[in-house]
């Protein structure tokens, strides 16, 4: 796979801050969070539970609760609009039109109390302005798309009479509704059998092609991230720590966090014993660290990594990681 | 959803015979001679055994019992010890009293505590949110006696807007009904509404909390869609029950209120057969009550499997 053009992103987030509570408990959940799509690009955000990528996924929908929650800077930029300071009705054309979103658990995803055909009709009616009968026929087409055996009769069904896999494809053929420009994946199939996992990703990577639509995928599973993504973004405590293609990433890892991700992965070849694990945890981001917010955990940390917080640098075109082992200063100041 | 209608129908039968047992020994323990209070302090024994004997008193409690269920059975419960008129004649004469205060309060009940409830829930931690809080507790505190004197006084009394006593048929004009009707209702009403509105706040809440809240707001639905439909229709379940519930305390507040403001219902009925011994009268009014509670009960589930349908299949 190889990264489209960047001419005009689809879609640039940058130094996107979002906070809850305040003073004492200040929690940077998203701190400076910067990376753009490219249309019709896949980017992958890889990170632990706690990174902020989950929260960064609701921001771009402008779905994180305010408050608690505070947008507390940065910026949003969807097709030249800055999504952070518009209305609320011009966010609610935008949400379910031209960014969708699909979500991690399919079994409580979906209201249980209306059918699955009312749910996907509902953003057609709203959106496209379908009468119930019309939203109701392409709400059929669309189950079909997402190849739902006996559509025809599964439209009139209730959430649960549907199994873990069909919710999702059913997530999906709702997200996908009004053909957006963008879905917003956060870990879409992380609740799924593995089998069913597989088809999911296929069935996305499909829809892609057929709507030209760009995706983010929020994910903690590199696995995903390999079969789908086109580029990936590193998240470790509210920050993107590296991003690079995503064959780029896999051949040559820079940031210590990346490398200790990729060797949490259990080969099957090789004779190890134990598996890898990155030592320590995620910083609650309530007390981040100075400097490195990953210096506390990292095998190869150095004074300086504590004092100051390491820059941008560009390893080759598109492949940006901030560590201060690829920048210049860690020789003049490592002792 | 008709053989679920069936089964529930045939499972209340044996929960009404067992009501029409408790119903039947329930006058029969509480102490008291009606044989001797009917003939007064004069009568000898022996027109004591007569008169006991003429209505079947000397009996066995179980033969007694089976005679009175088969007549209750085909609609006749007896005629009352005092007035010798029949029961079901008594019953059928004040139940639209009763039924119409019962529907009003209900009404007011709801009308009050589900939006009261929705307010809150909202705008949860908000003044909002504690001014209905608040509203809703002093609402629980008030015995409904209370609150029916302190609105005589005020729109009866002071105001003279609304009549304080008695009770107009619907036949007779609307207006006279209300107006009879509204005091009482409201009085029955507040504690009811506010058990409602805490109910709609904290199962409104629950909801609120679920992922697919977040689905729904994704789609770019309005509030107004997604806290009038998606949230509310999941969180009606245990809004409905407490409303039931309340179906079955309006009766029991009927007694007091009917007291209060002089409505001849079911509750006086009651109260007068009490205080006569008139087992005919106590048994029918309470057959007739439970009969009526039961029968709300089986609404109330059939409700459920309407607004729930992971009931209705399960």
């Amino acid at each position: 796979m190889t990264t489209p053009a960047e001419a005009s992103p689809l879609i640039a987030v940058s130094n996107l801050k979002i906070q809850f509570g305040r003073g004492g408990s200040l929690v940077r959940a998203v701190d400076g969070v910067s990376f753009t799509v490219a249309r019709g690009e896949t980017l992958g955000i890889v990170g632990e539970s706690g990174s902020g990528k989950s929260v960064t996924a609701r921001a771009i929908l402008r779905l994180v609760q305010t408050p608690p929650g505070r947008y507390a800077g940065g910026e949003i930029l969807f097709e030249g609009e800055d999504l952070l300071t518009k209305s609320e009705a011009g966010m609610r054309a935008i949400r379910g039109n031209r960014i969708s979103m699909i979500f991690q658990e399919p079994m409580t995803s979906l209201t249980p109390v209306l059918t699955v055909g009312y749910q996907i009709a509902e953003s057609l009616r709203l959106h496209q302005k379908l009468s119930a009968s019309e939203a109701r026929k392409t709400a059929v087409a669309l189950l079909q798309r997402v190849r739902i055996a006996d559509a025809e009769r599964r439209v009139d069904e209730y959430p649960h009479q549907l199994s873990g896999g069909m919710r999702q494809r059913a997530m999906i053929a709702m997200a996908l509704a009004c053909r957006p420009k963008l879905l917003v994946a956060d870990e879409p199939t992380t609740a799924l059998d593995v089998t069913i996992q597989a088809q999911v990703l296929a069935l996305l990577a499909e829809l892609r092609t057929e709507l030209g639509m760009s995706i983010i995928l929020i994910t903690h599973n590199f696995g995903v991230v390999a079969e789908v993504a086109d580029r990936v973004a590193v998240m470790y405590a509210g920050a993107v720590v590296e991003t690079a293609p995503t064959a780029q990433i896999f051949r040559d890892p820079r940031h210590p966090y990346t490398k200790g991700l990729l060797g949490c992965i259990p080969r099957l070849e090789g004779n190890a014993r134990r598996l890898n694990a990155i030592k320590g945890s995620i910083p609650a981001p309530g007390g981040l660290p100075t400097g490195c917010r990953f210096h506390p955990r990292c095998p190869s940390a150095m004074p300086i990594c504590a004092a100051q917080d390491p820059p941008e640098i560009e390893i080759t075109p598109g492949h940006m990681t901030k560590c201060w082992l690829d920048s210049q200063p860690a020789a003049e100041v490592a002792p | 959803m008709i053989q679920y209608i069936l089964r529930r129908l045939l499972g209340a039968v044996p929960t009404l015979l067992l009501v029409s047992v408790v119903v039947f020994l329930l006058a029969h323990l509480a102490p008291g001679d009606p044989v001797v209070r009917m003939l007064g302090g004069f009568a000898t024994s022996a027109e004591i055994e007569k008169a006991r004997s003429e209505m079947g008193f000397d009996r066995p409690l179980a033969v007694q019992y089976v005679a009175w269920l088969e007549r209750a059975v085909q609609g006749d419960l007896g005629r009352s010890i005092n007035s010798n008129l029949p029961v079901i004649e008594m019953i059928a004469d004040r139940l639209p009293r009763t039924a119409s205060l019962a529907v009003i309060a209900l009404a007011v009940s709801i009308a009050l505590g589900v939006p009261l409830g929705i307010l809150a829930a909202v705008r949860q931690n908000t003044i909002w949110d504690q001014a209905a809080m608040c509203v809703s507790l002093i609402g629980l505190s008030i015995p409904d006696f209370v609150a029916g004197l302190l609105l005589v006084i005020l729109f009866s009394v002071e105001l003279r807007l609304l009549p304080s006593i008695g009770y107009s048929p619907l036949n007779e004009g609307l207006w006279p009904w209300m107006s009879h009707l509204i005091l009482p209702a409201v009085s029955l009403g507040i504690l009811m509404a506010a058990v409602t509105a805490r109910m709609t706040r904290s199962s409104m809440l629950d909801v609120m909390r679920q992922d697919y809240v977040l689905t729904a707001r994704s789609k770019g639905l309005g509030e107004v869609k997604v806290v009038g439909l998606h949230v509310l229709k999941s969180a009606m379940i245990p809004i409905i029950t407490v409303i039931g519930i309340n179906c079955g305390a309006v009766f029991r507040g009927a007694v007091v209120i009917e007291t209060l403001f002089a409505i001849p219902g079911i509750g006086r009925l009651m109260i007068s057969g009490i205080e006569f011994r008139d087992y005919p009268v106590i048994q029918g009014v309470l057959l007739v009550v439970v009969t009526l509670y039961v029968l709300i009960n089986l609404a109330v589930d059939l409700l459920y499997a309407w607004l729930d349908p992971r009931i209705r299949y399960a």
